[in-house]
C-alpha cells in the first residue's frame, strides 16, 4: 500500500527521531547560505545540521530568515543559539576570502534583544553582523 | 500591414495583452504561426480528457503546434483511465523546456516507455515533481534520462513499499544541476537520490527531512549556494 508522507506526519511526530548528523566533507566552493527558520524558533535538528558543516573556506555570507510569526523573546539566549554562535565563530575563523564572513539578519521584532549580544563568539572571531531593516528578510 | 516585415509583425503579436493573445492566430495567415506559438507555449492539463483530446486531435507535426509548447503542466490528475495517456501526450512535446507534474500520478510503466522511446525531454531543462504519486526508484530513471536538465524540484513523493533499498540501475554521469530542491521526502527516498549521485550548484533542502546531509555530501564539490528551510512541525517539538 502506497502512502502519502503528508498523511503520516502525525505518526512521524510521535517518532520524532533522526540519526545523529555525521560531519560533512569540506564544501570548498560554497559561497552563500540561507537559513529559513520556522516560527522564529531554531530547532535542534537545524542546529545539528549547521554544526556538521566544518569547512567552507569560500563562504562569505549567511542569511537568516524567519517567518511572520513573532520569535520567542528568549530564543537568542537558548543553548541552540549558543551552539550556532560557536559554529559561526568556527566558520568565521577559517574563511579564506578577502572579506570576513557576513551574517545577514533582521532585528528581533520585540524586546530589547540585540544580535550583537547574542552572537559574541562570532563577533570575536571577526564575523560581520549586517542587521537589516524592512521586510526584505522576511520569508513568508 | 501587408508591407510589414514578418519580424515586425511577430514583435507586435508578442506585445498583444495576454487575454487577447489567443485571437492573434485568427487574424490573418501571417499572424497564425506566431499567434499559435504564443498561445501554445504554456499548456496546463487538469483532466485526462484534455490529455486525450490533445494527442487525438492535434496533428503530430514535429514542426507544428506540439513543438510550440515550451512549458507544460499536469495538475491534479490523480488517476488515469488509460495509463498510457501521459506517455502518449508527452511524446508529442519534443521541444518542451519545463515540465511540471503536480498532484498527478506518473504510472511506472509509462516512465519506462518514455525513457526507452527517447522522444521526449531532449531539450528539457526544468523538471518540477510535486506529489506525483510515485516513488523515487520509479521516477529516477526518468530524471536521469534528460540530458540537458538544469533545475530539479521534488516535493512530497510517495513512500516506496517495499523499501527502496535496492541500488539504482543508473547514476548521475554528468555535470551538476544549476538547482536541486527537495522537500517533504522520506528518509529512504532521500538516500536513494543520494545513491544516484545527483549533484548541483544550488541545493535547497528542508531540514525537516531526514538524511539530507547525504544530499549535501553528494554536492560537496559543486555546491555554491545552500538553502536550508527550517524544521517544521514535529521537529520544533523535538527541540
Amino acid at each position: 500500500m502506497l502512502t502519502s508522507p503528508l498523511d503520516l506526519y502525525p505518526l512521524m511526530a510521535s517518532v520524532g527521531t533522526f540519526s545523529p548528523v555525521v560531519p560533512l566533507p569540506p564544501l570548498p566552493v560554497l559561497t552563500s547560505m540561507e537559513v529559513a527558520i520556522h516560527s522564529g524558533s531554531l530547532s535542534a535538528r537545524l542546529a545539528d545540521l549547521l554544526s556538521c558543516i566544518h569547512s567552507a573556506p569560500a563562504l562569505s555570507s549567511i542569511t537568516f530568515k524567519y517567518s511572520k510569526a513573532t520569535p520567542v523573546g528568549d530564543i537568542p539566549a537558548s543553548h541552540l543559539w549558543i551552539d550556532v554562535d560557536r559554529w559561526l565563530a568556527r566558520l568565521a575563523m577559517h574563511v579564506k576570502t578577502k572579506r570576513s564572513l557576513s551574517l545577514v539578519l533582521k532585528p528581533w521584532p520585540e524586546g530589547n534583544l540585540e544580535w550583537e549580544e547574542c552572537l559574541p563568539e562570532f563577533r570575536k572571531a571577526g564575523g560581520e553582523l549586517n542587521v537589516i531593516t524592512g521586510s526584505s528578510n522576511r520569508w513568508s | 500591414m501587408e508591407s510589414l516585415a514578418q519580424e515586425l509583425l511577430d514583435v507586435i503579436i508578442d506585445h498583444v495583452p495576454s487575454p487577447y493573445a489567443h485571437h492573434c492566430s485568427l487574424v490573418a495567415r501571417r499572424w497564425r504561426r506566431r499567434g499559435q506559438q504564443r498561445y501554445f507555449s504554456h499548456l496546463v492539463f487538469a483532466r485526462e480528457i484534455d490529455v486525450v483530446r490533445w494527442y487525438t486531435n492535434i496533428p503530430q507535426d514535429p514542426d507544428g503546434i506540439p513543438s510550440y509548447a515550451q512549458d507544460v503542466e499536469f495538475q491534479s490528475i490523480r488517476y488515469w483511465r488509460d495509463p498510457t495517456a501521459l506517455g502518449r501526450v508527452l511524446k508529442c512535446f519534443s521541444r518542451v523546456k519545463a515540465l511540471t507534474i503536480s498532484e498527478t500520478r506518473i504510472p511506472s510503466s509509462e516512465v519506462r516507455n518514455i525513457v526507452s522511446s527517447g522522444e521526449f525531454g531532449r531539450e528539457l531543462t526544468s523538471l518540477f515533481l510535486i506529489s506525483p504519486y510515485s516513488t523515487v526508484p520509479a521516477l529516477m530513471p526518468l530524471v536521469l534520462s534528460f540530458p540537458n536538465l538544469r533545475e530539479l524540484m521534488i516535493d512530497s513523493l510517495t513512500q516506496s513499499d517495499p523499501p527502496a533499498s535496492i541500488l539504482p540501475d543508473k547514476t548521475w554521469k554528468r555535470g551538476p544541476l544549476q538547482s536541486l530542491e527537495l522537500s517533504w521526502l522520506w528518509r529512504r527516498e532521500i538516500e536513494y537520490i543520494a545513491l544516484c549521485g545527483v549533484t548541483s550548484r544550488r541545493v535547497d533542502l528542508s531540514a525537516g527531512d531526514a538524511m539530507i546531509e547525504k544530499i549535501i555530501a553528494c554536492s560537496s564539490e559543486t555546491m555554491e549556494e545552500l538553502v536550508l528551510q527550517g524544521a517544521r512541525l514535529f521537529l520544533n517539538v523535538a527541540a
